[in-house]
């Protein structure tokens, strides 16, 4: 008797191999033929490491065009874009990043907006409410007798 | 003689200063009203003298004039006339002149201005003036001299003087440097200019608000005189910023207009200061609310003037903008500290004073949707204020370099400009003191229905699916049916008052209320200005392909057919290749564009001229990016359709026209009687 586990395991690679295998021919395809519209996709979310500001995709150095070649062999070796992405930080550090990672201080950028605004909101809305007496909306406090039988008299026609 | 002439000018305007701002400085402590009317007279002095200087320097570049270092930094023979004379704000000393010059013009406008009923104002804004002017001065009298020449010295070394030295003989090299290729551009003409002016312009706020603290002024003069001066320098900034659009997408090549750079973030931030000052002075104005925010908007948004040069100037942000670094760091971070300090103490010393005349309550009112617009404004300028800095602080902290680019900018700042333009459409439906829900509900009743078309028309036939884009599609139009809701009803009351005259049924509410319309043509130029905006960040489509001579692409519904590329040689030294791809529509052809990138061989710089062709509807957009380069039978192209980005700059000029309308002068007022700073105190 073949230990069922074994089974289990053989028909698990099984299943696998004819996954990978079956999306083996389309990978091969993409990956042999990336388009400049998929390295513009990548090079458009990363920085020249060399130049000031200015995306990869639209940097007009011969450096660039180098770089830009280099996702595309990238591409075409079948990486994904957040591989060739974590290349280029390895390589040049995290400024050629065009949004700072989530990380370490980085925070700062993605958690003090949203704390400044609501905070001020909230500070304005605590400062506007800070008077005593709120009047109904729209309510008028009538303190005049003559306007109270104005009132009166307008409620009768009615 | 030219350059030592231009020279002693702007010493003597330098010396002129000093002069003014001890003669102004005596005249507060001995309240001597001779010594401020000099002082005010050395001011109006120093626009004439710094003229001559900026006369001098434009003849010598127009002259080509290549012994004086300057000229020969920042043009060559082969610049065309227009070129030499932007030449003028094209390095760091000839900006910083013209800087000066637009400072001492506004100071002079504002010296001449008739101080009768409030002198009291004038010796303390006299005071701030001086102090800034005479500091550009000097940096242009001792660090960034224009005027300095080539000499060369018996011992063969050469020197920079505006002088001869003693035995030296004068160096006239044949040509110069010229000026970086990016700034050959027509856009060079306005650009620089209407942003300077944008900048200085806040100089006369700021130097109010000073004088309104330093004096202990409660009233609301300060804003009054300030107001046109806020209105001229927001609405040149606003100009000076979209021009700024319009040249990166002509000549940067990337196919967009704001790139979230951190010089562009910087020229930002005062705009949106001094946005949130002219709403929440219209509250101080009304009921005196408001004194200690808009002091302190005031002299905000100088101080991100001052900064924001400090900042560009001295090389600290990484930029594309970066053409005018230099050595005037140090100096210009003192006059920032200075300014900064001095206003915070001002500001710290009168704060029990400043008190609101009337509190405000949280209900439905103008007034409270007015704050929590200055709030979203300043958010946004707090977020700018972070993406700028955030570098330097995590270079500082940590030693890592990092980018903060427009990826970053969208997602936070994505939110804000919404609410923003949401609060631009409701508030004119809100009454000031108080409105009533259901008078908002009646308001509504059109606007509201109307205001879904123009996004169910995208979605139905524009075929536009993107949610985000639909909704602020449904923002724009909502925005602008209550700015043309508010508009025909008081064209509907003129009409009812002097039935069958249209034109003056169509002119009158404006005439009757410039400030109010003008203020709603502005938000309708913003509005317009969002539709440009929404059409290329949420519609832009683009593709790059490689294309043989006779191939085409199709993108949009659009076919981009390579014809032709040629190479040429110009008069100017540029060498050329311009590319030919001719555009069809379903078979109907549509002309052609002409992509070319021309390469400048004495500087090693290749600049993207793409070739573009416009309607109301969409830009078609193409850059040449690369080409083989001897059969010249293939090149890669880079297209784009830009739908309704148009609307960016069209919407500019109703800004624009809406701000000279509320600015336009009103009837004079009689007169009143004489104030004296003598009797006041």
């Amino acid at each position: 008797m073949a230990d069922p586990n074994f089974l289990h395991k053989i028909k698990t690679g099984l299943i696998l191999s004819i996954v990978l295998l079956s999306m083996f021919p389309f990978q091969a395809v993409m990956a042999e033929t990336p388009s400049d519209d998929d390295v513009n996709r990548v090079a458009s979310q990363l920085y020249c490491p060399v130049c000031e500001n200015i995306p990869l995709d639209a940097c007009p150095l011969e450096a660039c065009r180098l770089w830009r070649d280099l996702i595309r062999q990238r591409l075409a070796e079948g990486w994904t874009d957040r591989e060739i992405k974590d290349y280029f930080v390895a390589q040049y550090g995290d400024r050629v990043l065009g949004e700072p990672p989530r990380q370490g201080l980085n925070w700062m950028l993605y958690i003090l907006p949203p704390v400044m605004v609501f905070g001020g909101l909230f500070f304005a809305y605590a400062k506007l409410r800070q008077k005593p007496e709120e009047q109904p909306l729209g309510k008028e406090i009538i303190t005049d007798p003559y306007l109270e039988q104005v009132e009166r008299d307008l409620r009768n026609l009615d | 003689m030219i350059a030592p002439f231009g020279y002693l000018t702007l010493a003597l305007a330098f010396l002129l200063a000093v002069y003014g701002l001890g003669a102004v400085i005596w005249g507060i402590y001995q309240r001597s009203v001779p010594w401020i009317e000099s002082a005010r007279l050395a001011l109006v002095l120093i626009f004439p003298l710094v003229t001559v200087s900026l006369v001098a320097i434009t003849v010598l570049l127009l002259d080509h004039r290549f012994d004086v270092a300057y000229v020969y930094s920042v043009i060559n023979r082969g610049m065309p006339a227009y070129l030499r004379f932007t030449a003028l704000w094209g390095g760091q000393s000839g900006s910083l002149l013209f800087w000066t010059w637009l400072m001492a013009a506004f100071a002079m406008i504002f010296a001449l201005k008739n101080w009768r009923d409030s002198f009291d104002l004038l010796p303390w804004s006299l005071a701030a003036i001086f102090l800034l002017v005479g500091f550009f001065l000097l940096l242009n009298v001792f660090i960034e001299n224009p005027f300095e020449r080539f000499w060369l010295l018996p011992d063969g070394s050469r020197i920079l003087s505006v002088f001869q030295p003693r035995g030296a003989f004068p160096l006239m090299p044949q040509d110069g440097m010229g000026l970086n290729p990016l700034l050959r551009h027509p856009g060079m003409i306005w650009h620089p200019p209407t942003l300077y002016i944008g900048f200085v312009g806040f100089l006369i706020p700021f130097a109010l608000a000073i004088s309104s603290l330093a004096t202990g002024k409660k009233d609301n003069r300060w804003i009054e005189i300030a107001r046109p001066y806020v209105l001229v320098s927001w609405v040149f900034l606003s100009l000076g910023l979209v021009l700024g659009m319009r040249w990166a997408y002509d000549i940067l090549g990337w196919g967009g207009y704001w790139g979230w750079d951190p010089v562009e973030v910087v020229a930002l931030m005062p705009w949106l200061s001094a946005t949130a000052y002219l709403h929440t002075a219209l509250l101080q104005k009304r009921n005196g609310s408001f004194k200690r925010w808009n002091l302190s908007l005031s002299i905000l948004t100088f101080v991100l003037v001052i900064l924001g040069t400090f900042l560009t100037r001295a090389g600290i942000l990484a930029s594309i903008h970066a053409f005018a670094d230099s050595d005037i760091g140090v100096p210009k971070f003192v006059i920032t500290a200075i300014i900064t300090l001095g206003s915070l103490g001002l500001l710290i010393y009168r704060w029990p004073e400043l008190g609101d005349e009337q509190e405000l309550e949280f209900r439905l009112s103008r007034e409270v949707f007015t704050i929590f617009s200055n709030l979203v404004l300043l958010s946004i300028l707090a977020v700018c204020f972070l993406g700028v800095f955030y570098p330097i602080i995590s270079e500082l902290l940590t030693d890592t370099l990092i980018t903060v680019g427009p990826a970053w900018y969208k997602q936070i700042l994505g939110p804000l400009f919404t609410l923003l333009m949401l609060l631009l459409g409701v508030c004119p439906l809100i009454a000031w003191s108080l409105t009533r829900v259901s008078i908002l509900k009646q308001k509504l009743q059109i606007v509201l229905p109307l205001s879904l078309l123009p996004p169910i028309f995208a979605w139905l036939l524009g075929g536009v699916s993107n949610l985000f884009v639909l909704f602020t599609f449904w923002l724009v139009s909502f925005s602008g049916l209550v700015i043309m809701r508010e508009y025909t009803r008081s064209v509907g009351k003129a009409w009812n008052r002097s039935p069958g005259r249209v034109g003056q049924a169509l002119w009158s509410p404006i005439q009757r209320n410039r400030r109010r319309f003008g203020g709603l043509i502005v938000h309708l130029g913003i509005v317009l200005m969002s539709i440009g905006i929404i059409g290329i960040e949420g519609l832009q489509q683009q593709t790059q392909v490689t294309l043989a001579i006779g191939e085409s692409v199709s993108i949009g519904g659009y076919e981009f057919t390579f014809t032709g590329l040629d190479n040429y040689n110009t008069a100017d030294g540029r060498n050329v290749t311009e590319s030919v791809l001719t555009i069809t529509q379903n078979g109907r052809p549509l002309g052609a564009l002409y992509p070319q990138r021309d390469f400048y061989p004495a500087m090693g710089m290749a600049i993207t001229q793409p070739g573009l062709q416009s309607n109301l509807g969409r830009d078609l957009y193409a850059i040449l990016i690369d080409w083989r380069p001897v059969t010249q039978d293939e090149a890669t192209f880079r297209v784009y359709i830009n739908p309704l980005v148009n609307w960016l700059w069209i919407g500019t000029g109703v800004l624009v026209l809406g701000s000279i309308m509320a600015v336009w002068p009103e009837r004079v007022k009689a007169r009143q009687g004489v104030t004296g700073y003598l009797v006041e105190n």
